[in-house]
């Protein structure tokens, strides 16, 4: 099959499966107890039956729940992804206002731990069980099991309150209007502690992953034969071991691909970075189902399409894998 | 995170918010003009519609954009804001604003009364959030541009406390800008268009708000600060690390952090007594088989340890209550309210007396008890464990997301005890939600179903008293019922703390704190002059540069030092704006002429100087 019949026919197979991802995310968000009025209450302020009836027909709530998923869909099949309970502003325009700055921290600890992360990983295996080994895994471990919240504080204290180097809350200093070049070295400055944050996981996680991989392969026969033949130790490395023992960790990073526009709660929570995670999770809680929906539909799209993607690469690092 | 302190934080800002008032003292100092300063808000606001604005994240945000009528000083009472003042006839039908004549919108349209009525008229023509405020008008007449009479169908003594001078639903909306339009879907909502001492410059979702002076408000020479940036982040740990970093310039403190941020030089630390009246307290569902019984309720009020658990759970920062009002509501709060003390002995023996003896296991019953999931209210439903634990009533602390727990106990009513606190505002009268019968409907707020006919007349009749003696008598009268039957039992009065850089002042100082105008806040790094002086020097200047220039005098250097003024200006440096003004006119040269210039001597005599005292070490040290 060719590779742009195999790319159309991916694309149709998403049709059903969007369908579906709509239709269960739609049941569980009204399945969930409360409703979008909950929140107006959570001040301990009344909301009148009247007040009540106008919030609900503005919605649209008050129709059966099969007619609101079938205008839902609609909707989606116009390309309008709806308008937020909560700002009465069509979502798609939330979204991406918000996509930038969520691009911005997950796209660099992405880049970051990629390459940081299967660095250490080669460099680990290549002297495996060595002092250095050691310490790069023992490290890793760490850093894959501490929790976010902790490490970002003691981050915070540490950077920002003992050295005074770092600011900790949201992308720019707002006391100062920098411009230009200054701008963007404020914009760093405001990166590195969040992205710090959420590398230090992922860089355990990619270093380990490379790192078993290449160890894994590094015991191949081929391998042996590479050795045998007199080959550079270099040329067995990277060019017969590496290529192979990277198909695992394209898998992973095709997928965390996917989760790009997800952003990353807990950080962005803790350092006040206005991206989609903290989004959502006020979503969640004000139960603003458009928004919440529209997010959802763009997300499970982004993880799909990086999900054909992998396949894709995979099919050239691995020429054994054929696409049907 | 967000949702998960939502009450406590809540109750916190209120307090903070609405109580700071007492606590400052105003100084003999004298206001600088200039400065920004920047706090944390917990999320974004969904509107600054005034008659749309409902939850706490709306009611900071939207509160200096807008002007009321009046609002609310520290002792509670109605000072101008947009009325210079007002009337109310012996009948207390009638209402009658002045207004000023110099307000204008951010735009420039005149403020008049036709906004005024135009704002009162929604609550009668739409359903809103608190049209139930203003039910008691029943029209509005505005006999000229500056004159606002409202007739009220009956008379409301909370009217003012919790309609004119609240701090929501009272704020006067352009006419100009919504008439005709859909009041739910108006631009302006998003970017509003106010009257008050500061309007948006930027708003970035999930970011911040900026807000800057509106140069034409009409109180002269007000606001003192340039700026208010509220910058949006969780309220977590690293907030408060972030203000001891210099981040921002106050934020509220929990109790466990009092000490540590006491002790931080240049950090005051303030207690804001609470004016909003917020209490904490453990709700009751008396459906419940075992709960329906009095005795029941009385053991168990009798089985709270109120001190020990402000001791445990808030670092003793708090005042036990013992009623549903706060003591802070002084005329309204009763202190002869049946009390039940500490005692483990007679919750027991009240439990046995209700003939529910302790099993095998020494367990008497079980009841669930719910709350909120943030860390501080799980911690507080435990130690309500424990202590009824200790008279045989097992309890099991559940802890729900706001919007699930809301379905469970006000729609569902499926709850054993629900730990939940309240705050009146300024006027007990705000709790009728809570208690009268006429309001049990699932999804509202008086979730234990409370339904005692004496109550609700004694109520009703409080609205209509004319006279404050009437209405105290009748609520503590009402306190002392309701404490008797025990729908709820009170915990604590809130007492929130906030911390702030010492170069602020007046920070806080309304009524309901910083749900106020912040028109009287002020930084010391300020400007002794205010703008107005400053803008006025350098156009003085400019006036006198440029006359000069006419003459042909060399006007180069003067003009570019009035540069370096007018961006001191715009920087918010207004004393540096007129002392480089100033300097500005002197740095005008006459015309060149062709006179020679006398040389200059002064290296001469320097240097004479200099051989001389030389010469005169060297003698002196020969000589020694």
């Amino acid at each position: 099959m060719s590779l742009k019949k195999y790319i159309i026919k991916r694309i149709l197979e998403m049709i059903p499966l969007l369908f579906g991802i709509i239709l269960i995310n739609f049941l569980i968000l009204h399945a969930a107890p409360g409703d979008p009025l909950s929140y107006l209450t959570s001040t301990g302020e009344d909301v009148s039956p009247e007040y009540r009836a106008v919030l609900m027909s503005r919605y649209g709530l008050d129709k059966p729940l099969h007619i609101q998923f079938i205008l839902y869909l609609g909707q989606i099949v116009r390309g309008n992804l709806g308008v937020s309970y909560r700002w009465n502003q069509p979502v798609l325009q939330i979204i991406l206002e918000r996509a930038p700055a969520t691009l911005l921290l997950m796209g660099t600890s992405f880049i970051l731990s990629v390459i940081i992360g299967v660095l250490l990983g080669i460099r680990a295996s290549l002297k495996a069980y060595s002092l250095g080994d050691n310490v790069i895994m023992s490290f890793s471990l760490i850093g894959y099991s501490i929790p976010v919240f902790w490490y970002a504080l003691m981050m915070i204290i540490l950077f920002s309150l003992y050295l005074g180097w770092l600011p900790t809350q949201g992308m720019q200093t707002l006391i100062e209007d920098y411009t230009g070049f200054a701008h963007t070295l404020d914009v760093l400055k405001h990166l590195v502690l969040p992205v710090s944050t959420i590398s230090i996981a992922s860089i355990a996680g990619y270093a380990r992953l490379t790192r078993a991989s290449m160890l894994e392969v590094l015991r191949k026969d081929f391998i042996t034969t590479a050795w045998s033949k007199g080959i550079s130790s270099r040329r067995v490395y990277f060019q017969h071991a590496f290529k192979n023992a990277i198909l695992p960790v394209i898998t992973v990073i095709g997928l965390n691909m996917g989760f790009l526009l997800t952003g990353a709660t807990l950080t962005e929570s803790v350092f006040g970075w206005p991206g989609l995670g903290r989004l959502m999770l006020e979503s969640i809680y004000t139960r603003d189902y458009p928004l919440l929906m529209g997010n959802m539909i763009i997300v499970s799209t982004l993880v799909v399409i990086s999900t054909l993607i992998t396949d894709l690469l995979y099919s050239y690092f691995d020429p054994r894998v054929v696409l049907k | 995170m967000r949702q998960n302190n939502k009450l406590l934080i809540i109750l916190t800002m209120v307090l903070l918010i609405s109580s700071v008032c007492g606590v400052f003292v105003a100084g003999d100092e004298a206001p600088k003009w200039g400065g920004t300063i920047v706090i944390n808000i917990d999320s974004d606001p969904t509107t600054f519609c005034p008659v749309l604005v409902q939850t706490d994240e709306d009611n900071l945000p939207h509160q200096n954009i807008f002007n009321a009528l009046v609002r609310m000083n520290k002792n509670l009472e109605p000072i101008p804001d947009l009325a210079k003042s007002w009337e109310i006839s012996s009948d207390m039908l009638t209402y009658t604003f002045y207004l000023y004549e110099n307000v204008t919108w951010h735009d420039g349209e005149a403020l008049t009364s036709a906004d005024v009525k135009y704002t009162f008229d929604l609550y009668k023509e739409m359903e809103l959030p608190m049209s139930g405020s203003f039910e008691a008008i029943e029209s509005i007449e505005t006999p000229d541009d500056y004159t606002v009479v409202f007739h009220l169908a009956h008379p409301s003594a909370p009217l003012m406390a919790t309609g004119f001078a609240f701090w929501r639903g009272n704020k006067i909306m352009p006419k100009h800008l919504y008439e005709g339009t859909d009041i739910f879907d108006n631009p302006y909502n998003l970017a509003p268009v106010g009257s008050g001492p500061f309007k948006i410059e930027e708003w970035v979702k999930g970011s911040h708000i900026i807000y800057v002076r509106n140069e034409n408000y009409f109180m002269k020479d007000k606001p003192y600060l340039d700026r208010i940036i509220m910058r949006i982040a969780p309220v977590t740990e690293a907030v408060t690390v972030a203000f001891e970093a210099g981040e921002y310039s106050t934020v509220s403190v929990s109790p466990d952090d009092i000490d540590r941020m006491a002790a931080i030089t240049g950090v005051t630390v303030e207690e804001s007594v609470s004016g909003s009246g917020s209490c904490l307290y453990v709700g009751i569902n008396r459906e419940n088989e075992y709960l329906s019984n009095l005795k029941v309720r009385q053991a168990i009020a009798h089985a709270i340890d109120k001190e020990e658990f402000i001791d445990l759970a808030l670092a003793g920062q708090a005042k036990p209550s013992i009623s549903f009002l706060s003591s802070e509501l002084g005329w309204a709060f009763n202190p002869n309210v049946p009390q039940y003390e500490a005692s483990t002995e007679t919750a027991e023996l009240l439990l046995d007396e209700a003939e529910y003896p302790r099993g095998a296991d020494g367990v008497r019953f079980s009841l669930r008890i719910l709350t909120m999931t943030s860390e501080d209210w799980v911690l507080m439903a435990q130690i309500l464990a424990a202590q009824l634990g200790e008279v045989g009533i097992e309890v099991e602390v559940m802890p729900l997301e706001w919007a699930t727990l809301f379905d469970k106990f006000a729609v569902d009513y499926d709850f054993d005890l629900l730990l939940m606190g309240h705050g009146t505002g300024p006027d007990p009268d705000r709790l009728f939600g809570r208690f009268l019968s006429t309001e049990i409907i699932p999804g509202t707020w008086q979730y234990m179903r409370y339904n005692n006919s004496i109550v609700d007349e004694l109520w009703q009749a409080s609205r209509l008293a004319s006279d404050l003696d009437e209405r105290q008598a009748i609520f503590w009268e009402i306190q002392e019922i309701i404490l008797t039957d025990l729908p709820m039992i009170p915990l604590y009065e809130n007492i929130g703390f906030f911390a702030y850089w010492d170069e602020w002042h007046d920070l806080y100082k309304g009524g309901f704190g910083s749900l106020d105008l912040w028109d009287g806040v002020w930084t010391d790094e300020g400007s002794d002059n205010p703008p107005r002086v400053a803008l006025a020097a350098i156009s003085a200047a400019d006036a006198e540069i440029n006359a000069k220039g006419e003459e042909d005098y060399i006007i180069v250097d003067a003009l570019d030092k009035l540069e370096e003024a007018e961006d001191a200006y715009a920087e918010g440096e207004y004393d540096l704006a007129i002392s480089l003004a100033e300097t500005s006119e002197t740095l005008v040269e006459p015309p060149e002429s062709d006179e020679p210039t006398k040389p200059d001597y002064t290296m001469y005599y320097v240097g004479a100087a200099v051989v001389i005292i030389a010469l005169a070490i060297f003698y002196y040290q020969k000589r020694t």
